[in-house]
């Protein structure tokens, strides 16, 4: 089982409630770390797997329980720092790995490397995986589709592949990713064209294996 | 040999092979020749040899969808005493050697797949750790076939195929948002569907925020309250119900519910 809870929310929460808590001697940002390492204390009692999103690592991380996994969004470089203080980390860097960024292309989704500047073998295997982020501010079920498809498939080649198998420029695989999506909607998935940011509609007449 | 060549111009044409290959994700090994198979029509599972009893049905359902998935609603009406009958792939032979079907982080996803060139009564074969390998195999499998609008018939290009895959990463996951806007049932089952053709692993499902909280709590009746609507919901059962769906695509889902702070729709 796991749990996976959005802690940083807490701190915002508890500014409205900062008059109670300077009776108990707490200023908010202790309180949101108490709340925290109360919530992880819990959570392992009933034999969860906790994961934080990363703030929890990045303002407090040596109080962490060790058995947590850090899931990153803020940006690049932080898995680095989770997997050398000995914890497990989950990528998904926002300006490579977030769907509802519409103006990040396929490229940047295929070529986001988990283990950038991790060469400890170790350290590595603290690193267990990605994950493309589709958050519905801006989506609805009308459009949800192509907003995941294609790009979600050139991270989970980065996911999956052995790393000597991965392209080390994108364009050798456009060709490759774009039998994929012509694939996808054969089968009724809604996939957009490679051609253009996320989700972007044909620019013109022509086969699918092309755009 | 003419069809051969024939389907060699035609994928030349669309250039869109890279190195003669066209799986996605790549596989972390592959071999191949330059033959052609044709499924047969009544194109079967079969698993003699397999500790896995398959109690769940989650073999069965996913050779199903894979039949699904090759034809895409095209009409097979081949005629297949035109074929070389050395040339019929009869179906798919798969080994599974754990009977342990739960879905846990780690779960062994490889397989092997292996596709002759010709003989009589000839299978394909998958060979794996855990059913879930085999769902991968069939993926695989199902990127491998193609519907030629002149026979009419499902061909398998450039056999006898040999593949050894595994995965680079356990978790290999995708987020929705249902808490910013009510996604439909139908709508999430499509997207684990979609997952499992780049074979995407985990459903990271955002199921509450602070715009709405669509989901039943059991012990607190009040909280989904906070969902934008009566219909935008999810009861309890039917998160369940996304969870086994999922699940028996090898897919896991790792639900998350926000703390105070994200916490306005119900707080």
């Amino acid at each position: 089982m796991i749990g996976h809870a959005s802690e940083k929310e807490g701190f915002y929460f508890l500014k409205a409630k900062s008059d109670e808590l300077r009776q108990h001697g707490l200023d908010t940002s202790g309180a949101y770390q108490y709340f925290v390492l109360r919530a992880q204390k819990i959570a392992l009692s009933h034999g969860y797997e906790i994961i934080n999103w990363e703030e929890t690592f990045n303002d407090f991380g040596s109080k962490l329980s060790r058995k947590t996994v850090v899931h990153n969004w803020l940006g690049g470089g932080v898995a680095e720092k989770v997997v050398a203080a000995g914890l497990r980390c989950i990528v998904s860097n926002q300006d490579k790995w977030y769907l509802d960024h519409l103006d990040a292309p396929w490229e940047g989704f295929y070529m986001n490397e988990p283990l950038t500047n991790i060469t400890n073998h170790q350290q590595q295997k603290l690193i267990l995986g990605g994950e493309v982020c589709m958050w519905g501010e801006h989506i609805d079920a009308s459009d949800i589709e192509q907003t995941i498809w294609p790009r979600a498939a050139a991270a989970a080649e980065r996911l999956w592949s052995a790393y000597d198998n991965l392209a080390k420029d994108p364009s050798q695989v456009f060709g490759r990713l774009a039998h994929f999506r012509c694939l996808l909607n054969q089968r009724g998935v809604a996939a957009a064209p490679l051609v253009g940011p996320g989700r972007v509609a044909p620019e013109e007449p022509g086969s699918c294996y092309k755009q | 040999m003419g069809k051969i060549v024939k389907s060699f111009c035609f994928l030349v044409f669309f250039g869109v092979l890279v190195e003669g290959l066209n799986i996605w994700p790549m596989p972390n090994s592959v071999n191949h020749g330059h033959q052609i198979m044709y499924l047969s029509n009544d194109f079967a599972l079969k698993s003699d040899g397999s500790k896995y009893n398959d109690a769940s049905g989650i073999l069965k359902d996913a050779f199903s969808r894979l039949l699904d998935v090759i034809e895409v609603d095209h009409v097979i009406d081949s005629n297949f005493s035109h074929f070389d009958p050395m040339a019929i792939l009869h179906g798919i032979h798969v080994i599974v050697w754990s009977q342990n079907d739960e879905l846990q982080y780690g779960v062994d996803e490889s397989y092997k797949l292996s596709i002759p060139s010709h003989g009589t009564q000839v299978y394909a074969h998958i060979e794996a750790q855990t059913v879930y390998g085999v769902l991968h195999g069939l993926q695989t499998f199902s990127q491998l076939c193609r519907f030629n609008l002149t026979n009419r018939a499902i061909e398998v290009h450039q056999v006898p195929w040999y593949i050894i895959d595994q995965p680079r990463f356990f978790y290999r996951g995708l987020l929705i948002d249902t808490s910013r806007h009510y996604l439909p049932l139908p709508i999430i089952k499509n997207v684990i569907d979609s997952m499992t053709y780049a074979k995407l692993n985990v459903l990271h499902w955002h199921i509450v925020d602070t715009q709405s909280f669509p989901l039943e709590i059991p012990s607190f009746p009040k909280l989904w309250n906070g969902a934008y609507s009566i219909s935008e919901r999810y009861t309890m059962a039917d998160a369940a119900e996304i969870v086994s769906y999922a699940q028996r695509r090898g897919i896991s889902v790792l639900a998350e519910i926000d703390v105070p702070g994200h916490a306005l729709s119900w707080y």
